[in-house]
């Protein structure tokens, strides 16, 4: 790690040449990753990142710089050309006093994967690997993997701040095909948390393995999904991707700020049906997109983004909130020190409504169920956004009559939350990546089951 | 530390260890980045980064451990790891290290774009952002207006005495914009890559996304139905790359590909070839070597329709008992550059030949909704209805549905108007006869 003193003296130099803000932000990081196939370690790898990124404001303007080589002349060089691109002309000398920030850490770890042997992380993937080979006859070949890190962050900027945070997460990921009459299909489950080797106490690899091979035997005997506008019941945990794509993106200040959304200027108006309330929360103990304080050294807190259908809250990072005459609210995330941080969501999920998930598939004459989802994505200024049903079915007379596959489901996020008519009793979370303009960072989505009046469904049944 | 000294470091720290043999690939990244959006400097990169892998052998299983830090400790890190690695991984296919030189190049990318200065590639992200603005009064923000290019220089050893390096790297300005009428807005993205400053057209880019964003303003849902859809030859492009995966051997002798069983079959209309070109004129991206050592080679993977060769790895080609197809890039099997060669009709042209259709000028959701297992897809799209062989309307909020497999069966008619649509693409837009819209 650098010398507290360089750190300060890199900050007070910037400073003294008239940026307005200046922030260092040092990664060390350590990633795990095995991949099982057909029963078998078929390659393991280990990586080590480290690196420094240097970031500069002045007015409306932001510049970035990174290395892996943080000499204390690269470090000057690096501030020199950044100023001389702000073109900032006067400078006068400027001291910043660097006050630790104390954080409590509300993610506590109890096995540290770095301590835990890789014959463990082996064993439990074989685990896994059997939970979905023995789920059924049609599985013909099964993917594990397994990924664990250990992200230690440093922050400090010239408003004083010092700040570092330690992430340790776990996933393991679960791709399992089934094959008959020559078609193959896959299934996918892949739940992980910000804890260590724990997690798989909390969650049995076997389960985890079958989930997927279920996705799969159900979708190789499946019909292709019909095509055109219909009612679509969305089951809960990764279903909470429709509010992430459809609505969540779009309230992200790097969005809003250039008014290039279709959220921006409406706090405080109707945006959603009256049974939405949906929610970010960095907070939650040991959650996949949790952490104790953002990669702005901001501390994480839980916002409430929409309630009862009213705009309350957007999802604010630093840079964004100069300009939209705003606090940043400890929603600043990146990948890691190659990008510059903005505006991303954690842990984004609906509240739980009155329904029980099976009033809300008898109260449905006909539609879509999706069970499962993949990912999806957006258009946040035009408010477009897709997503693909990884497990469907249809729905028939208030019943669920057969299973359907490869539809995708598209709309525009305004459209989408206005059309919410059901919301269930049973929210849960599920674990994804999310990919945006700072790199691929982990996210919860989340949701009861919900009732979208309409949605286009891009199946091939007409 | 120098490169060479520390693959050395690391090769003495691996024999006692107990590793067979071993490669260390060391690449140092140099990429600047700036996009600027209302005249002002919205983002700005200047990096660099160095990384060294190690892919180490014993007993012919490989495993791997990367570092970003080249020290003493770093490569006690490196073989460490990779001895765990070792010890866990029991694949029964075999690994081993490339011995052979390349016969061609080694490529040098000497970095055009580092000559043009800094102050000058902000000017040209803000011509651009001017220029799309005063193209029309309905377009409303320039989201993005950026320049940037990257190289990269990569060193390869190996414990059976390969030393060989490389540098690769492009340009690139794009564009992403918004134009409204008031009532739906409307997005137009247009990126270019060149390997020189003077191929990249910062005018043309501001042009054509702003010219594109508005042409879609007042667009209109489309009937479910099956059409005969052109796919302009950037959307033919990113559906290749979303399934490019099911091209690599390894894909294939896992049973993760539907390409099973199909080498030397027809799997495509007799008039399509794809072709693997690793030393194209045209794009930026040329290569002698991959990331395993192996000399990479041109050729056409699908010959007149023809499955001819799978992507190969040393580890999936030993297996096959083939010779390996120098396509390893960052760990996987997949092609550097695309070419599919032009056929006989301008772009107007093969509107005119479509009739009544549609052209399919974006797709959403690659990746989300291919399942490259099934070659089956479902996305997001946008584009204009075609009657009477011309361009009718905008058409938005539609779905295109249908079997990857079968897309190269149904290729009807191949264009002339070839173009550089990525950084690794350089083809033109194709016809396919069918394919399932879902719609209003």
């Amino acid at each position: 790690m650098l010398e507290i003193s360089l750190i300060e003296k890199i900050i007070d130099y910037g400073v003294s040449k008239g940026a307005d803000f200046v922030e260092i932000f040092v990664e060390d990081r350590f990633d795990t990753r095995i991949t099982l196939i057909d029963g078998r370690i078929d390659s393991a790898s280990s990586e080590r990142d480290f690196g420094l990124g240097l970031r500069l404001f002045k007015q409306d303007q932001q510049v970035y710089a990174y290395t892996n080589d943080p000499t204390e002349k690269q470090l000057f060089t690096m501030v020199d050309r950044l100023i001389e691109v702000l073109q900032i002309k006067s400078a006068e000398p400027k001291t910043v006093n660097l006050m630790n920030l104390d954080v409590k850490n509300s993610h506590v770890i109890v096995l540290n994967p770095l301590e835990v042997s890789k014959m463990e992380k082996a064993r439990i993937m074989k685990l896994a690997y059997e939970g979905a080979k023995n789920y059924s006859n049609l599985i013909s070949q099964v993917v594990v993997r397994y990924w664990d890190y250990d992200q230690k962050v440093f922050i400090a900027n010239s408003e004083g701040t010092m700040a570092s945070d330690r992430r340790i997460r776990t996933r393991l990921m679960v791709t399992a095909v089934a094959s008959k009459d020559g078609e193959q299909e896959s299934g996918f489950y892949g739940p992980g948390a910000s804890m260590g080797l724990e997690f798989f106490n909390f969650r049995d690899p076997k389960d985890i393995g079958a989930e997927a091979a279920r996705i799969a035997d159900r979708m190789v005997r499946a019909d292709h999904a019909p095509a055109g506008r219909m009612p679509v019941v969305i089951a809960n945990e990764f279903g909470g991707v429709i509010f992430h794509e459809a609505c969540g993106h779009a309230l992200e200040a790097t969005s809003v700020a250039k008014s290039a959304s279709v959220f921006a200027n409406k706090l405080g108006q109707k945006v959603a049906a009256d049974c939405v309330t949906a929610v970010d929360d960095a907070t939650i103990p040991n959650a996949w997109g949790s952490s104790n304080i953002d990669d702005e050294g901001t501390v994480t807190q839980r916002n409430v983004l929409i309630e009862n259908g009213v705009l309350k809250s957007y999802l604010v990072d630093k840079f964004h909130a100069k300009m939209m005459n705003t606090k940043p609210n400890g929603c600043g995330r990146r990948e890691s020190y190659k990008y510059i941080p903005t505006s991303r969501m954690s842990n984004t999920f609906i509240m739980p409504g009155k329904y029980l998930p099976e009033e809300i598939i008898s109260a449905t004459d006909y539609g879509l169920y999706a069970k499962r989802m993949g990912g999806g994505s957006v258009h946040p200024a035009t408010g477009e956004f897709n997503f693909a049903v990884m497990e469907g079915y249809l729905i028939e007379k208030g019943r669920i009559v057969k299973p359907v596959r490869g539809a995708t489901l598209i709309g525009k996020g305004i459209d989408v939350i206005n059309n919410i008519d059901m919301v269930g009793n049973d929210l849960a979370r599920g674990q994804g990546m999310c990919g945006s303009i700072s790199g691929s960072v982990p996210a919860d989505v989340g949701q009861p089951t919900i009732r979208v009046k309409e949605l286009i469904v891009g199946g091939r049944k007409r | 530390m120098k490169e060479k000294q520390f693959a050395e470091m690391v090769f003495a720290l691996a024999k006692k260890q107990g590793f067979d043999d071993c490669e260390v690939l060391v690449s140092n990244h140099r990429e600047f980045e700036v996009v600027v959006s209302k005249g002002k400097i919205d983002n700005y990169t200047d990096a660099s980064s160095k990384r060294a892998t190690l892919r180490a052998i014993k007993d012919r299983r490989s495993c791997f451990a990367t570092t970003e830090i080249l020290d003493e400790t770093s490569a006690r890190f490196l073989v460490e790891s990779a001895y765990e690695n070792f010890m866990i991984t029991d694949t029964l296919d075999e690994d081993d290290i490339w011995a052979e030189r390349p016969t061609k190049g080694p490529f040098e990318y000497e970095d055009a774009f580092e000559r043009v200065s800094v102050k000058e590639k902000i000017e040209l992200a803000k011509r651009m952002e001017e220029k799309c603005l005063s193209y029309d009064k309905r377009i409303q923000h320039v989201i993005m207006s950026g320049y940037g290019h990257q190289r990269s220089e990569i060193w390869l050893f190996n414990t059976k005495g390969l030393e060989l390096t490389e540098s690769f790297g492009y340009g690139a300005a794009f564009v992403y914009l918004v134009a409204s009428d008031g009532k739906k807005p409307k997005r137009g993205f247009r990126a270019m890559y060149g390997s020189h400053p003077n191929e990249v057209d910062v005018e043309k880019v501001a042009l054509e996304a702003s010219s594109e964003a508005i042409s879609q303003l007042g667009a209109q849902p489309v009937k479910s139905g099956k059409y005969k859809v052109l796919l302009r030859r950037d959307v033919f492009a990113q559906l290749f790359f979303a399934f490019s995966s099911i091209f690599s051997a390894e894909a294939v002798q896992k049973g993760l590909s539907p390409l099973r069983g199909k080498l030397h079959q027809k799997i495509a209309a007799e008039t399509l070839s794809l072709i693997e070109d690793p030393f194209f004129e045209k794009l930026p991206m040329k290569r002698s070597f991959d990331n395993e050592g192996v000399p990479t080679t041109r050729k056409s993977f699908i010959d007149h329709g023809t499955l001819t060769t799978f992507f190969h790895s040393i580890k999936s080609a030993r297996k096959d008992n083939v010779k390996p197809t120098g396509n390893v890039f960052s760990q996987r099997c997949v092609p550097l550059n695309v070419i599919l060669p032009e056929g006989s009709l301008g772009y107007e042209d093969l509107i005119e030949s479509v009739g009544e259709g549609l052209l399919v000028i974006a797709l959403d959701g690659l990746h989300s909704g291919v399942r490259p297992v099934s070659g089956e897809f479902s996305l997001g799209a946008n584009g204009y209805r075609i009657a009477d062989g011309k361009i009718v309307e905008p058409v938005e909020q539609f779905t295109v549905s249908g079997n990857f497999l079968d897309v190269l069966q149904k290729i009807e008619l191949i264009g002339s108007d070839c173009e550089i649509v990525s950084a690794n693409w350089f083809g033109p837009s194709v016809v396919v006869s069918e394919l399932d819209i879902a719609g209003s």
